[in-house]
């Protein structure tokens, strides 16, 4: 789903996503959809490092350590889904000038399932629609958001494996590269 | 490199996968071959290697048909990468390859005919016919 919405004045994200070779900020700002397609490829690329480089090279390659739900009970690394959302729960605790979370469908925590509408009709899209991303306005509080929904794909069979396996979950035939939830990256749009 | 129509490029079976297809790539997408092995292996990639080969790129998987990323695979030999299809993977970069495309169900034989298949499509295809012979 692709649509033109209107432009951000993106100088304090560009600082934030510290990307080098970020594309010119200039005066006219930047689509809000661009800005959080950079922010996703941050947040997706640092996390697929740590499941690739920390995870499945020390937990799955080497097996000197395990990475565990239950991290600090066990001495074991925290998933990825855990240090994606821990990173979240940072930025929210720094800035109010754009928020992202993980959902699902299907989350294992209730506290993860949508609460909004647009959570829902987003996390539907691209469950329906593979290597789509969906994007949309909604209002909030009286507040109006930019807000983009991107899939969260089942990388690795742990993955998969302890989502089918875990008592509380409500779906139990996730398999390589199903779309298990999504990334919401919510930027208000009237400041 | 012009890219050619699909329509093109399904007639012509030798330059069929020269260029990788655009977007997500479903079986339906890809000409069916001659080879009965093959094409049940067709079958079997549908099933479970789609998912991630077929071009989800969140997967760091190969795209079927994408030559380019197949060919130093296809190098390694056929025996390298059934292993790899049965038995798990970490590569390079620490991408992880599930045993079996995490298809526990899967039989050694149908992982190798969903591997030919996928090398068929990709470049190989005289590896694939290769196996299919055997």
């Amino acid at each position: 789903m692709s649509a033109k919405f209107g432009k951000i004045k993106a100088g304090f994200l560009a600082g934030a996503i510290a990307l080098g070779a970020t594309p010119a900020v200039n005066a006219e700002g930047m689509e809000y959809q661009t800005v959080t397609d950079l922010l996703h490829l941050v947040m997706s690329s640092d996390r697929t490092v740590y499941t690739r480089m920390i995870v499945n090279r020390l937990a799955v390659e080497e097996g000197v350590i395990k990475a565990s739900e239950h991290f600090e009970d066990d001495k074991a690394l925290v998933l990825p889904a855990q240090m994606f959302r821990f990173g979240a729960e940072m930025v929210a605790e720094e800035t109010d000038e754009f928020s992202y979370s993980l959902l699902s469908l299907w989350p294992i925590n209730k506290q993860n399932a949508p609460t909004t509408p647009m959570e829902t009709e987003g996390l539907e899209y691209i469950a329906a629609n593979p290597g789509e991303n969906f994007y949309g306005e909604e209002e909030l509080g009286g507040t109006t958001y930019f807000t983009a929904v991107y899939p969260d794909v089942a990388v690795a069979e742990a993955c998969w494996a302890c989502h089918n396996e875990h008592k509380d979950t409500p779906r139990t035939d996730f398999k390589a590269g199903d779309v298990m939830g999504g990334v919401v990256i919510r930027i208000p749009m009237d400041g | 490199m012009p890219r050619l129509p699909l329509a093109v490029l399904l007639t012509c079976p030798v330059l069929a996968f020269a260029q990788p297809l655009d977007g997500f790539v479903t079986r339906d997408r890809l000409p069916d071959p001659e080879n009965a092995a093959l094409m049940q292996g067709g079958v079997i990639w549908e099933g479970t290697c789609q998912n991630c080969h077929g071009g989800n790129k969140l997967t760091g998987a190969p795209k079927i048909t994408d030559t380019g990323e197949w060919a130093p695979r296809i190098e390694q030999g056929f025996d390298v990468l059934a292993d790899h299809a049965i038995n798990g993977f970490i590569g390079p970069k620490y991408k992880e390859m599930p045993s079996r495309g995490g298809n526990a169900d899967l039989s050694d034989d149908q992982v190798k005919a969903a591997v030919a298949f996928m090398i068929w499509a990709s470049g190989g295809a005289e590896m694939a016919l290769d196996w299919a012979a055997e």
